[in-house]
């Protein structure tokens, strides 16, 4: 039953009995690589180890050699990168080092954050929506208006509507995010629960509850780990475009984001502001992806 | 696959900001912001859209080519791949008669969700590079409050958004004959 036993036989069995000639390896972009798990998924390996690296220096921040980041110098303004300071200052003399780890506490936590809770209501409304026709209705057209309009504006919109602070950043992103969670959510629900083993459940008297969570909830897991990193990856891609756009995390907290919007004003005198902020978000970003593109192949998902 | 990845990792801005660096501000190749009407002419026209449109592309292209060789891989592993080079046609057409128009329905879809993520990085592009168009008005809108234009631009985007995905619906008809609506 586990996805991962499945994944290696899918296509070997059919393609060998029906060309004997065929060398015993196979069409050659079908074989399966021996070795150990680095030299078959060195992409989840090498973005494993950047985020562990970016969440280290995120959380570890004050022992990296960092000073204050909202500390300012205005004798020191747009100072370029030297061995003082390594990431060079920004127009009120502030450590661009120092402010580029502290804000990754920011970016890593809105993204952390974003999508495990839209994992969790999107999995719990996609259960129940699966579930019960008649809400199924009324709920997807409601999920379509939400997925109708263009995520990033969306965010905007409520963004204009709250204060601004980080954690109504997080929930401006995570309503144009629950949407496409439901949807994957409900269609798995809606051919699982056509399977047998859901009827067998419900003869033996099994509630829908209980159904939902021992019989459809596990063949969700995979899939759904899968999404959170790339839901993961554009929140904190998101978070940057509110801060750059004026409507994000309050100008006080430093995030990546923040610091690159502060610093477009000086891009001909001082670019370092916005290339290394940028550099780190990139590689985390990255990291997310290759981590979830490890895993989708780890696990099977499709 | 590494470089298509990164190009779908990177902020928006932040490759615009780049670009802006290295050819308009160190080179002086192009212009650094701003919009000239066709009225113009057409190579002040062009020069002030290459670079927004460069930034604009990358994205967009990873997400396609990302989509491209997942779709790709499936579709080489067929029986029918098998045959044709079997029977000894060129790589290249297998390739492309073969495989590519077999593969292209998901990239097709992504082409038509995509389109949401264009907008999206429009918004932000439009700012970097200080051209007026609907993102930059959205973004004005949004904050000044002015509600009429945010549900104007909206509703614009959004039936937009539909028609496209009406247009990639009638595209699976062409490109699989086996799809009847």
């Amino acid at each position: 039953m586990s996805p991962v036993m499945a994944a290696g036989t899918q296509h070997e069995p059919d393609s060998r009995a029906l060309s004997p000639l065929a060398p015993s390896s196979g069409a050659p972009w079908l074989a399966l690589r021996p070795g150990p798990l680095l030299a078959r998924h060195p992409t989840l390996i090498a973005g494993g180890i950047t985020l562990v690296l970016i969440l280290i220096a995120g959380v570890l921040a004050p022992l990296w050699w960092t000073g204050d980041p909202l500390e300012m110098k205005p004798a020191v303004r747009l100072r370029p990168p030297s061995a003082e300071r390594w990431f060079g200052s920004d127009n009120f003399g502030r450590d661009i080092y120092t402010r580029t780890l502290y804000g990754s506490r920011i970016s890593l936590t809105v993204g952390a954050a974003v999508s495990t809770l839209s994992l969790v209501l999107g999995t719990t409304l996609g259960l129940v929506v699966g579930f019960y026709r008649r809400l199924d209705m009324i709920a997807m057209r409601v999920m379509d208006g939400l997925m109708a309009i263009p995520a990033i504006l969306l965010a905007l919109a409520l963004m204009a509507l709250m204060k601004a602070s980080v954690q109504n950043v997080i929930i401006a992103l995570l309503i144009p995010e629950i949407p496409r969670v439901v949807r994957l959510t409900r269609a798995s629900v809606l051919s699982l629960r056509e399977h047998l083993m859901v009827e067998g459940a419900r003869a033996l008297g099994a509630r829908t509850p209980r159904i939902l969570l021992r019989y459809v909830l596990p063949g969700l897991v995979a899939p759904l780990i899968v999404q959170g990193t790339y839901i993961a990856a554009s929140a904190i891609l998101f978070e940057a475009y509110l801060s750059f756009l004026g409507a994000g995390t309050p100008p006080h907290i430093p995030s990546w984001g923040n610091i690159m919007a502060e610093g477009r004003a000086y891009v001909q005198l001082a670019f370092w502001i916005i290339l290394f902020p940028g550099i780190f978000l990139a590689a985390t970003v990255l990291a997310i992806n290759l981590v979830g593109d490890g895993l989708r192949d780890l696990l099977n998902v499709r | 696959m590494l470089l298509a990845v990164s190009g779908f990792s990177m902020p928006v801005f932040w490759l615009g900001f780049l670009l802006v660096y290295v050819f308009a501000i160190s080179m002086h190749w192009l212009p650094v912001q701003g919009y000239r009407p066709l009225a113009e002419g057409l190579w002040p026209f062009l020069r002030h859209l290459i670079l927004p449109a460069v930034t604009l592309s990358v994205v967009y292209l990873a997400l396609i080519a990302r989509m491209t060789r997942a779709s790709m891989l499936g579709v080489l592993s067929e029986d029918y791949i098998r045959t044709a080079f079997a029977k000894g046609l060129a790589p290249r057409r297998v390739l492309i008669h073969h495989a590519l128009k077999n593969a292209s329905l998901p990239v097709v879809t992504i082409i038509g969700i995509g389109f949401a993520l264009l907008i999206g990085g429009a918004v932000v592009t439009e700012s970097v590079f200080a051209l007026p168009g609907l993102g930059r008005l959205t973004v004005d809108a949004i904050v000044r409050r002015d509600y009429p234009v945010i549900q104007g631009v909206i509703l614009v985007v959004s039936g937009v958004y539909v028609l496209i995905n009406l247009v990639v619906d009638v595209l699976y008809v062409v490109l699989d004959p086996r799809i009847r609506y």
